[in-house]
């Protein structure tokens, strides 16, 4: 076949070329192999639905990793609501709520006393390797300076635009910081309200006014009957949880505390803010990732490393009022991840990222909406 | 439409409704009728002797599950070769073996023909050597017929992107068969 010079004609030799490239023949026992497979019991799931139906459900299982803790919470309430008798549980109990075989080794770590009730709670609030003490988190202290925090009540706004076509709001998250003491120590206690992973509870931190470590954390589930409330002491290393409520149980399991890294969802309101961002400042934070062990395997991994490095000064303007900042890169230098923090009061003004996943592009955006009191 | 037409459609009609009922005789039917298409599609999109065998005997393995997700909506072999398209485009993305392809290429790369023709063993090195991204679409526009559109639905990419990739394709396949 001569190659023809314009391009359509080009194209259409290279097609009919390739229309008439036959594989090679099949094998003669295909079928007899395939009858085979499906008296074995074989099934395949064929794909009859685009592929913009599969990214849905491939999305919708982000999601789904993300509120899987939230399952967890609810398969334990049912089950405890109907749980054997001591005599029957005592037979039971190590297995009835084994999810994988993740899951399984945490429960075999014997510095988690409970192998399954409060470990799906703490995995929920620390991440699971925290929970099982299975992975070495990376240390990576950081100085951070807790008197830039301002107390108030900061309410932050997030948005998802796919393609930059398809904005989804999501409900907001309120943080309210003020100052406050735990066992005589000055701290600073923050409160959240918000969307993340349930909705059915407000949880709280308290971190040394000093130097950011963590001191106390508190949940408070008020759809439970009797209202169930967890809180967790770190202390020396350990992290030891007192479950009350409907759950009556007690744990404890390593958690090497550090200034500035602190459990997932604390680090816009708590940790930025504390950093010492001037020009050319970089450093790394350590974020504890809520991930349950249905989602570990999506994941791949418990612990964040957050490296942040100021990049420029910009004014940018959100519903909250007009702030000159510092933006910060959020990661290696080409990740398009940014965050923009108020060089007057230090709090997180807008956080931006963009993800690619084949080739849908989705911005994530934070925008910091109110400020109570205003500054 | 033409008596023939209907009673092929008929008796296919029947086969497909026999076949989801885990009739093995009807599914046989359907094997010889449709296999080669299948079979083929597979072949332009993999480039893969190997992996086009293993997608016809998926496509087979789970086409009585999946014949009440067609209803007898459309052309069976339409609906089919779409099928076809998406076990393929998941056998690829899964697989990765973009690498692997442009290995194979390297191998097969022959020296070009002093009379400017090029042969079956050039096009397949010169698809191989096309990233799957590329080669996809433009086996989808160029040989299978299919619109930008279609093909962003099943790739879940942008109508716009499609073109895109194809003029791509065109252009690195114009430059490799030129190259020989």
């Amino acid at each position: 076949m001569r190659i023809p010079a314009d391009e359509e004609a080009r194209a259409r030799a290279v097609r009919n070329a390739i229309e008439s490239l036959d594989p090679p023949t099949l094998a003669q026992d295909t079928f007899a192999r395939i009858v085979a497979r499906r008296a074995e019991g074989a099934r395949v799931p064929l794909p009859t639905a685009d592929a913009s139906f599969a990214l849905s459900i491939q999305i919708a299982r982000r999601v789904a990793g993300t509120l899987a803790a939230l399952a967890a919470v609810l398969v334990l309430a049912l089950w405890l609501r109907g749980r054997p008798t001591d005599s029957a549980r005592s037979r039971t109990f190590a297995d009835q709520t084994t999810l994988s075989p993740v899951d399984a080794a945490c429960g075999a770590y014997p510095v988690t006393r409970d192998s399954s009730t409060l470990r799906h709670l703490m995995v929920s609030a620390f991440g699971v390797a925290a929970a099982c003490g299975a992975e070495v988190r990376p240390s990576m202290p950081i100085t951070v300076n807790p008197s830039q925090i301002r107390p108030g009540t900061y309410t932050y706004g997030s948005l998802t635009i796919t393609d930059g076509l398809h904005t989804s709001v999501h409900l907001p998250n309120t943080f309210t910081i003020s100052r406050s003491t735990w066992k005589g120590v000055p701290a600073l206690l923050a409160v959240r309200d918000g969307p993340l992973i349930t909705r059915v509870s407000v949880d709280s931190l308290t971190v040394s006014a000093r130097d950011l470590t963590p001191l106390h954390w508190a949940s408070w589930y008020p759809t439970q009957k009797p209202i169930g409330v967890m809180h967790a002491d770190f202390d020396s290393g350990y992290v030891n949880i007192v479950l009350a409520g409907r759950f009556d149980t007690t744990a404890s399991f390593p958690y090497p505390i550090e200034p500035g890294s602190l459990p997932f969802g604390w680090t816009i309101a708590l940790a930025v803010p504390a950093l010492p961002l001037a020009p050319g400042w970089h450093g790394t934070l350590g974020i504890a990732l809520p991930i349950h062990p249905h989602a570990y395997k999506f994941a791949g991994k418990t612990w964040e490393t957050l490296t942040l490095r100021v990049i420029a000064r910009e004014n940018i303007t959100v519903e909250a009022g007009s702030f000159d900042c510092w933006k910060l890169q959020v990661g290696a230098p080409n990740d398009q991840s940014f965050m923009w923090v108020s060089t007057a009061n230090h709090f997180v003004v807008r956080s931006r990222t963009t993800h690619h996943f084949d080739d849908t592009e989705f911005e994530d955006r934070v925008d910091l909406q109110r400020i109570d009191p205003a500054i | 439409m033409p008596l023939e037409k209907e009673i092929a459609n008929a008796s296919e009609r029947l086969l497909i409704e026999q076949a989801s009922g885990g009739s093995n005789e009807a599914l046989a039917t359907l094997f010889q009728v449709h296999s080669a298409l299948v079979h083929r599609v597979a072949y332009r999109l993999t480039l893969s002797a190997d992996d086009a065998e293993d997608i016809v005997q998926d496509v087979f393995v789970g086409l009585p599950e999946a014949l009440a997700a067609y209803g007898g909506r459309g052309a069976f072999d339409a609906w089919l070769r779409k099928v076809t398209v998406r076990t393929a485009l998941i056998r690829l993305r899964s697989t990765r073996r973009r690498d692997a392809m442009a290995a194979r290429a390297e191998q097969q790369r022959t020296p070009p023909r002093p009379d400017g023709t090029i042969d079956r063993l050039a096009i397949i090195a010169a698809m191989s050597a096309l990233s799957s991204d590329l080669r996809v679409v433009f086996v989808l526009y160029d040989v299978e017929g299919y619109s930008h559109a279609e093909i962003g639905r099943m790739l879940a990419i942008q109508a716009g992107t499609s073109e895109v990739r194809l003029y791509r394709a065109r252009r690195k396949l114009r430059a490799l068969l030129e190259e020989r």
